[in-house]
């Protein structure tokens, strides 16, 4: 009886990741499975649903006693775009038999890169036939566990239609988690003029529905190619290179890199269900995630980091000892986002830890170790969790996952605020958005986003009070 | 006569697996009151039923008991299927949702599982529940199960074998779940035996030269003093007499009835006479166990054993409340005139001595001689309140324990087991008061006052054992 999910792809950006994942997930249970050939047991049954194609409509095949053989497997997806190149692409590719025609919608004009549009006109338009997508899928779940969102939040479709979704959701599912990955767009490189108005509105609507979101911006994943490309470079000449090919100019960012991208936003939510899928002596569930590192429900935005980094799927050069991956994962070059935790509190912490040899004391002791560097927040300097799963990653023997609650956060959010304000001070663009939503929508989520900024802000300021106060026990007067 | 043992959450059910596996290969045949025999085909199966609110760890478990090798020439134990329960998602980690949403939901399919297993015992003996106090199911449901049991068992005896959650952390929440759980086990069990990872991994580390100790270490070192406890032993005198020829002269400790007709000892039933002994008072339920000896197992060819020595190391962590055999304070020593004043004990929030005060204590000795050796030590009155007139109570057996020539096993109800409680109440209450991670819980229909309520609970625990 598995506890499957739901991926719904949304945009551009998020169905090239989500067919990046599909591809890494469909390898991963692949080696897991090994020489015995793969069925399909529970472990798949996560992601993937087994059909029988011979049949019109298509029979499902249920994971029984894990002797099932794999017929025709398909993703447990539903992927969204308002133009129809990207899906259509996935869909003549290799992965084209993971998607039936039921799980996919497509228009001809796209969002313009205009959150209202997606919100406002196209949510609307085809909520109907969202809703019928979804259900579809719901209904061959045993027991719905959680949906995943993977958008872009500078765009239209992925940040208009993919936060209407996410209160579609919770409306019509309200006790299936809902996780997004969110990328977030990048200062340096980014094209899109309107995406401060998109992430900002985005912004807001995640903080009131979503249950836990990922934050990913595109600016850290490209400095982590850069470096991980001159990184190999240097060892694979095996001398120093001089340093004009390490410098930070802004590069065009090529195919290549966006395909790297993609594969390392693929790999955090690999780690993330690996604990799911696969067996381990500690297992963490998604709700056990949200019930641990969110301790007041807006404050659902963690920061993600992985150690070790691989960009194009080759095996990690050097072998790495477990004390060694626990020092890089807090490293700000191997986070998803560009932010220095390490300078604010941490509200809480998750340590995911993926290979065979590890065992529980290691990842104590590291914890502990690691615990008197961090700056925790006065009430929880033990909020540590942790998870241990034995199902190594493809390109590594060992890997870890970092998800931090962290008031650094906030910060961002505030520059966020700046460069939307920027704009919104003189109303550019905004007859846009007028066009199809009430002029209030900005302000209102503007307070929103304020009031997270506040929230977080206070907690990076709060002192321990001198007493708390405590019941007395009446046997004390005895 | 037969007990059930209940298996919950992940912590309990691997647990559960390595003290079958212990109870199993520590004698020569399988004691009757843990296996039984299944009628068709011949197969012992453990008296057990395995809950969990996520299938993997259960399947995982079945798998490794079927596929077991055959110890000392006979066939493998497997755990009937009947008793298995397992939910689809989860707990995760809410205490709320263990209590409120699976208890409930799993209440019908639980009770039927334990009951089948119950009505397969000539007659039967009471209830073991294996849990962990951090997480959401074993802390949760096994709150909301112990409560029904009761209910649904009233005579029946419950004995909870928890497990304390690393103090750096496991589970965030976790000062939360165990405040919770503790309260509710006050209410409802009988007795609580209460063991603490951080323990057991530091013994692995420096006793056992396991440098990293997994899973499956710790839980065996876990069910170590519990077998030693649940195996089949016969009560004796505190004092005996020197050396008798016959063996007719041990006197029984007790009133218990069953008696072994080659030795006329008297049998210690598990669970009634444990439990009558120890946790008579309904303030006084909180148990915790110190065995020995703690040497690695490469090393117990070479090593020599005796009872003097066993005792003494035992004696002093039963005073200081430690629970490994090195590094203990040995001048740590009981006060000269036995003032029972009860502002002396570990608790005491004036001037703490150390000194770890017991309401009783269960002495259980395993080996050759065992009959004979003098244990007056332990029940010296400095240990015990004043109003406690028979506090010790020792049983023996002849046979080896596993590996061990000599093994003992001390079960007192103590102060030194609520001091992880005491902890766990400070962190909680910051916690409290900064309002964080409430809303899991109230979102799963919990109120406020349940978490007051439960909090004054183990104020109240604490308090009481302060005052020994």
């Amino acid at each position: 009886m598995p506890r499957e999910c739901i991926t719904i792809q949304a945009g551009q950006c998020g169905n090239q990741i989500g067919c990046k994942f599909w591809e890494s997930a469909l390898r991963e249970h692949a080696a897991a499975a090994g020489n015995q050939g793969a069925v399909f047991d529970d472990a798949l049954s996560s992601f993937f649903r087994n059909v029988d194609t011979r049949y019109k409509p298509p029979r499902e095949i249920k994971p029984r006693g894990g002797n099932t053989p794999i017929l025709s497997l398909k993703a447990r997806a539903v992927l969204i775009d308002m133009e129809e190149g990207v899906v259509n692409q996935l869909l003549k590719g290799q992965l084209s038999d993971l998607f039936d025609k039921k799980q996919y919608i497509t228009d001809n004009s796209g969002s313009g890169n205009n959150w209202a549009q997606g919100h406002e006109f196209y949510g609307p338009k085809y909520s109907e036939s969202i809703l019928e997508k979804i259900r579809h899928e719901a209904e061959s779940c045993e027991s719905l566990q959680s949906f995943f969102m993977l958008h872009s939040l500078g765009g239209g479709t992925g940040s208009g239609v993919g936060t209407y979704i996410l209160e579609l959701l919770d409306d019509n599912y309200p006790k299936v988690y809902r996780f997004c990955t969110s990328i977030f767009p990048s200062a340096e490189d980014d094209h899109v003029v309107t995406s401060p108005y998109n992430s900002l509105l985005s912004t807001a609507k995640l903080a009131e529905h979503a249950d836990c979101v990922l934050p990913v911006e595109n600016q850290a994943l490209i400095d982590i190619i850069r470096k991980r490309e001159s990184l190999d470079a240097r060892l694979e000449a095996g001398q120093r290179l001089p340093s004009s090919i390490t410098s930070k100019g802004s590069k065009a960012i090529q195919g290549k890199s966006f395909d790297q991208m993609n594969g390392i936003a693929a790999n955090l939510l690999l780690h993330l269900t690996s604990s799911m899928r696969f067996e381990g002596p500690l297992n963490v569930d998604l709700n056990e995630i949200t019930t641990n590192l969110v301790p007041y429900p807006r404050l659902h935005f963690l920061v993600s980091s992985i150690a070790p980094l691989s960009t194009s799927g080759r095996l990690v050069q050097r072998p790495q000892s477990i004390n060694q991956i626990f020092t890089e994962v807090l490293s700000r070059d191997n986070q998803l986002m560009k932010a220095s935790p390490s300078s604010y509190t941490y509200l809480a912490c998750a340590f995911l830890m993926r290979g065979n040899f590890c065992t529980i004391t290691d990842l104590n002791q590291n914890v502990s170790r690691i615990q008197q560097r961090l700056h925790m927040v006065h009430w929880n300097t033990e909020g540590f969790k942790t998870g241990l799963c034995h199902q190594p990653p493809l390109d590594s023997p060992l890997s870890l996952l970092c998800l931090a609650n962290n008031t650094c956060i906030g910060s961002r959010f505030a520059s966020m605020k700046e460069s939307f304000s920027k704009l919104y001070k003189r109303k550019v663009y905004v007859h846009h958005y007028t066009e199809y939503m009430d002029p209030g929508v900005f302000e209102d989520s503007c307070c929103q986003v304020d009031d997270l900024i506040a929230e977080y802000a206070a907690l990076e300021v709060l002192r321990p009070p001198d007493t708390v106060q405590r019941l007395k026990s009446v046997l004390s007067n005895i | 006569m037969g007990v059930v043992v209940v298996q919950l959450g992940q912590g309990g059910n691997q647990m559960g697996y390595a003290l079958f596996r212990c109870l199993a290969s520590a004698s020569d045949s399988f004691p009757d009151q843990f296996f039984r025999s299944s009628d068709k085909k011949g197969k012992t199966k453990a008296r057990a039923v395995l809950i969990d609110m996520e299938p993997k760890v259960i399947h995982g478990i079945i798998g490794r008991a079927k596929s077991a090798p055959a110890q000392n020439n006979r066939a493998v134990w497997t755990y009937d299927a009947r008793g298995v329960v397992t939910g689809d998602s989860g707990s995760g980690n809410n205490w709320a949702c263990g209590y409120y949403d699976h208890g409930p939901y799993n209440l019908n399919s639980m009770l039927k599982a334990v009951r089948t297993e119950v009505e397969q015992c000539d007659v039967f003996g009471g209830f073991i529940i294996l849990q962990s106090m951090a997480g959401g199911t074993g802390a949760g449901l096994g709150a909301y199960l112990v409560e029904a049991l009761k209910d649904e068992f009233p005579s029946s005896f419950i004995l909870c074998y928890c497990i304390w959650p690393y103090e750096s952390g496991e589970v965030i929440v976790q000062n939360y779940n165990v405040v919770l759980t503790l309260s509710h086990l006050q209410s409802f069990a009988d007795g609580i035996i209460i063991l603490q990872n951080e323990q057991l991994s530091t013994i692995c580390r420096t006793l056992l030269s396991i440098q990293r100790p997994s899973f499956d270490d710790l839980n065996e070192l876990a069910v170590q003093g519990l077998g030693c406890i649940l195996l089949p032993s016969y009560w004796r005198a505190i004092e005996t007499s020197t050396r008798p020829v016959s063996r007719a002269a041990s006197k029984g400790g007790s009133e218990s009835k069953l008696s072994n007709e080659n030795s006329g000892q008297s049998r210690v039933r598990i669970l009634s006479d444990l439990l009558s002994s120890l946790c008579f008072h309904p303030g006084y339920k909180v148990l915790t166990l110190r065995f020995t000896p703690q040497v690695p197992a490469q090393s117990l060819a070479f090593t020599n054993f005796t009872w003097d020595a066993q005792l003494k190391y035992l004696r002093q962590m039963f005073i200081t409340g430690a629970h490994k055999e090195l590094e203990m304070d040995w001048n740590i020593q009981l006060p000269r005139s036995a003032v029972h004043d009860n502002k002396q004990g570990m608790l005491s929030p004036a001037v703490p001595c150390l000194v770890n005060r017991s309401v009783a204590s269960l002495l259980i000795l395993r080996g050759n001689e065992s009959e004979y050796v003098d244990v007056s030590g332990f029940a010296d009155d400095r240990l015990y309140p004043i109003w406690q007139v028979d506090p010790l109570s020792v049983a023996s057996s002849s046979s080896m324990y596993g590996r061990y020539e000599l093994a003992t096993c001390l079960i007192s109800n103590c102060q030194s087991s609520v001091l992880p409680a005491s902890r766990a109440l400070t962190k909680g209450y910051n916690m409290l008061a900064s309002r964080a991670y409430l809303h899991q819980y109230f979102e799963h229909g919990m109120e406020h006052a349940s978490f007051d309520s439960a909090f004054a609970s183990i104020e109240d625990i604490v308090c009481r054992y302060s005052t020994l």
